[in-house]
């Protein structure tokens, strides 16, 4: 357990040449940056790319009773249920819709829902319960503080990425904020690049043609 | 030519390029490190066709219309279903009730089928592993997943995965790396810029839409 997880420490200690823990003494302080390097990814990057942080929280259905706890690792939800049935999100700001509203009636078979306070509510419906129905919230997860003993959740291809964030924080931190710029910089690029892979509906891929004869002669 | 050799001659490359052939001053292992991370950074930058040795197929039967992934797994590129080979269409979880039948959906646009099916990377249940879901055939038709692998880890007695010509561009990242260590940002930046324009030269080879041939003229 954590051999990914030291391994990234390694990398990024090889990176800032400081393998022998003279100017950062403690792992803890990598860890730090490395875990929000993590939580960063789960932000830039599209959805898609994140499936390892993908997961499910189901709930059984109480009798009247409309809001739900969220999971505590909720980070963003990609759809709810409401007994198999996709719920509508909707703003607290425009609740009043639901009630004014003819086309927007919300009800068992049309739910509609709102995240707030940290829960997840089905505004406009008594909930009844027949058996052992749920609601289902499908949602990208916060991922846990990287330690040695908590391996990160996203896969080893996106490790070199989270590295390069830690990196630029290790610059920042010693306030060479040009060499920290060159680091975040190289992040970015790398987002992108992942990005590409999935974004749009056209996937990421070629057949082979002529290379235009400006990239030959070695322009961009 | 035994296991690990095309590695330890990319070692050696990396060693004379920086000028440092004795383990004192650059351990192996350090270069190790880095030539496994820059694999994975090509992975992501080289287009599919250009790396034909890290795409890979997997064929089996479905469980409850779920496909476990391989262990080997990086990304998806296509799933065929069932002995006809149907291509399963690719959809976003955020629109899975637009699919008739799904989640309460009775619009008619997309009827997942045997002949239509769709598929999504997702756990199927709290708790449970994400895998692929394919909607429409039977729950345990055959399937072919196209697929790109995650490299495997190079060493002195595992070679890399890659082609040669990928290889090279693995050396130069490697080196990019080492500047950055020693400091000399402005050096291995300009690595870096060689490394990223050896992958434009290989990817435009590959454009989409264009083939690699021509007419008499």
């Amino acid at each position: 357990m954590g051999a990914l997880a030291t391994a990234m420490v390694a990398a990024v200690r090889q990176r800032i040449a400081d393998q022998g823990a003279t100017n950062i003494k403690t792992d803890t302080t990598l860890y730090r940056f490395l875990s929000e390097g993590q939580r960063r990814l789960a932000e830039d990057l599209s959805d898609a790319a994140l499936y390892p942080l993908a997961k499910i929280d189901s709930t059984v259905i109480q009798a009247a009773v409309a809001a739900y706890d969220l999971p505590a690792d909720f980070l963003r939800e990609n759809l709810v249920l409401y007994k198999g049935i996709r719920s509508r999100r909707w703003e607290t700001v425009d609740e009043d819709a639901l009630r004014r509203n003819a086309q927007l009636t919300p009800s068992e078979t049309v739910p509609f829902h709102i995240i707030w306070g940290n829960q997840v509510r089905f505004p406009r419906i008594v909930p009844t319960q027949t058996g052992a129905e749920t609601i289902e919230v499908w949602y990208y997860c916060i991922p846990p503080e990287i330690s040695a003993s908590q391996e990160p959740l996203l896969l080893v291809p996106y490790h070199n990425t989270i590295e390069t964030f830690a990196v630029a924080r290790c610059f920042e931190m010693w306030e060479d904020y040009d060499v920290a710029a060159i680091e975040q910089a190289h992040y970015l690029e790398e987002c992108l690049l992942i990005n590409s892979r999935y974004s749009g509906k056209v996937a990421f891929d070629g057949v082979p043609n002529d290379p235009r004869l400006e990239i030959l002669a070695g322009g961009q | 030519m035994a296991a690990g050799d095309i590695t330890k001659a990319m070692r050696d490359r990396v060693r004379a390029t920086l000028g440092e052939y004795s383990q004192q001053g650059v351990g192996d292992a350090e270069i190790y490190l880095h030539m496994n991370r820059a694999g994975y950074d090509v992975g992501w930058r080289l287009a599919d066709a250009a790396i034909p040795e890290m795409t890979k197929r997997a064929t089996g039967s479905m469980t409850s219309n779920q496909i476990t992934l391989p262990s080997d797994f990086w990304r998806e590129r296509v799933v065929y279903i069932g002995s006809a080979l149907v291509m399963a269409k690719w959809w976003p979880i955020s629109q899975l009730d637009a699919l008739y039948g799904i989640q309460g959906s009775t619009s008619t646009v997309h009827v997942p089928s045997a002949t239509e099916p769709y598929a999504y990377i997702w756990p199927a249940a709290e708790s449970a592993a994400v895998k692929i879901n394919v909607l429409g055939p039977a729950a345990t038709a055959t399937y072919e997943l196209y697929y790109q692998i995650k490299p495997t880890d190079m060493s002195a007695s595992v070679d890399p995965v890659y082609s040669t010509t990928t290889c090279d561009a693995i050396v130069m990242f490697t080196v990019a790396r080492f500047r950055e260590q020693a400091k000399n940002f402005p050096e291995s930046e300009r690595v870096f810029r060689q490394y990223r324009e050896k992958c434009m030269v290989t990817n435009s080879r590959f454009a989409p839409g264009k083939r690699y041939e021509g007419a008499p003229g």
